[in-house]
């Protein structure tokens, strides 16, 4: 009787260490709903590429130094914070700046405030301006024989728009070469701030 | 003489030397910061629209903060928030499907993966599943869910410079399935147990009836 009750012993324990049972449970997979098809509006090709809201425009202001010194380098940059999404710094730009600046002034005064850059001048680089389109960034860039700021909204092969802090009412549209000509002959300055992501562009149908 | 000369001169151009040397440090660290273009031209979008009071939006926010997966894909992608009040808002708000949403965009703008309204999953792993699932099923969402397929341009126009190259986030992969647990042996542990009783009751009748009569029978 001994030998019965160890040999059901064993055969209780053979093979038990490490094995679990498995009872057939099936994984949980998280229930996504389905969706209905979307049709967007027929959206126009993006154009210009930065397309700042009239509202969120900046107008060029005479600064404290007096009649012909305008802040149109300040008014660029708060127009292209504002496209950035940091209307926070376009306000600490207008609360604390205005006047004239150039290149080395206005790394310093970004520099101050921890604001991320990314310039060039006397280069004639147009890649740079060519990125900051294709970035959806936009730039600041010099004109008039290096006295004025505007900024650069768009660039393709053939045009070039502006938005002049002067006239926020429109976009002027000039052709590639004769804006490069004009920058180059004024100090070929363009900045633009990397301080945030660019808007996203609208859900268009085709890919284009 | 010419000895003592040449240490003081040399006591004088190590500090020069010095000095010019971190100024040299200097602007080249200007110029590294100015010259290094972040090329995110191609990276997607990924964009929240709704009012922020709403239970729903607070969720992706959090969610995307907190989730793993979801975290990545935001450090991926040129990723905003936009609310009703926000000036921008109206630019989006005719392509809306529905009053809190969240929007995955390639570079050019085609809509990648969607969720609004109701369709937003009840959990985070799940709206990450589903994402995922819709950029490998890029034909269903990519182009049947817009009705209508890419079609060629007619008159492509040269660009002076290449196109960003568009570069889709990469999500976690899937889990390898576990290896598959050894199911437990049953026919053994059934034969085992057969053989077992059958040995055990044969020796326990051989013991107390055979071996006993024997024993008994025994002069």
């Amino acid at each position: 009787m001994k030998r019965l009750l160890f040999a059901l012993l064993l055969v209780c324990v053979v093979g038990c260490e490490g094995i679990k049972i498995d009872f057939g449970a099936v994984p949980i997979v998280p229930a996504v709903p389905k969706r209905p098809d979307v049709v967007y509006p027929d959206y126009e090709k993006e154009k210009p590429t930065v397309d700042l809201e009239e509202i969120l425009r900046q107008s060029n202001w005479i600064g404290s130094q007096g009649e012909g010194e305008g802040s149109c380098v300040w008014a660029s940059m708060m127009m292209l914070f504002r496209w950035q999404g940091r209307e926070d710094l376009a306000d600490l730009i207008e609360a604390n700046y205005e006047n004239g600046s150039w290149p080395t002034d206005l790394a310093t005064k970004f520099d101050i405030n921890n604001i991320r850059y990314a310039y060039t001048s006397r280069e004639n680089d147009v890649s740079f301006i060519e990125w900051a389109c294709a970035t959806r960034r936009g730039c600041g860039v010099t004109v008039k024989g290096g006295v004025h700021m505007v900024i650069v909204v768009h660039m393709d092969a053939e045009q070039v728009g502006i938005l002049d802090n002067n006239h926020i009412e429109e976009i002027k549209w000039v052709p590639r070469q004769e804006f490069l000509n004009e920058w180059m002959n004024s100090e070929s300055w363009a900045v633009t701030p990397l301080m945030g992501p660019p808007p996203p562009p609208l859900p268009y149908e085709t890919n284009r | 003489m010419k000895n003592l000369l040449l240490m003081v001169a040399c006591l004088i151009a190590f500090p020069l030397g010095h000095w010019c040397a971190d100024t040299g440090a200097t602007w080249q660290s200007t110029e590294e910061r100015v010259l290094v273009l972040p090329q995110d031209g191609g990276q997607w979008y990924l964009t929240i629209y709704g009012d922020a009071a709403n239970p729903k939006y607070q969720k992706l926010q959090s969610w995307l903060q907190t989730h793993d997966g979801l975290s990545t894909l935001r450090s991926q992608t040129h990723y905003n928030e936009y609310v009703p009040t926000d000036t921008r808002y109206q630019r989006y708000a005719a392509s809306l499907p529905g009053a809190v949403c969240i929007r995955l965009q390639n570079s050019k703008g085609i809509v990648a993966s969607e969720f609004w309204s109701d369709n937003i999953p009840l959990t985070a792993e799940a709206l990450f599943v589903g994402i995922k699932g819709d950029l490998k099923d890029k034909t269903s969402w990519g182009c049947l869910r817009r009705r209508r397929c890419p079609s060629p341009t007619p008159t492509p126009t040269p660009t002076p410079t290449p196109a960003p190259v568009d570069t889709p986030p990469v999500l976690e992969d899937e889990k390898p399935e576990p290896e598959p647990e050894p199911s437990f042996p049953w026919l053994i542990v059934a034969l085992a147990a057969v053989v077992g009783i059958g040995i055990g009751v044969g020796q326990g009748f051989k013991e107390e009836h055979i071996d006993s009569k024997r024993k008994s029978t025994k002069p």
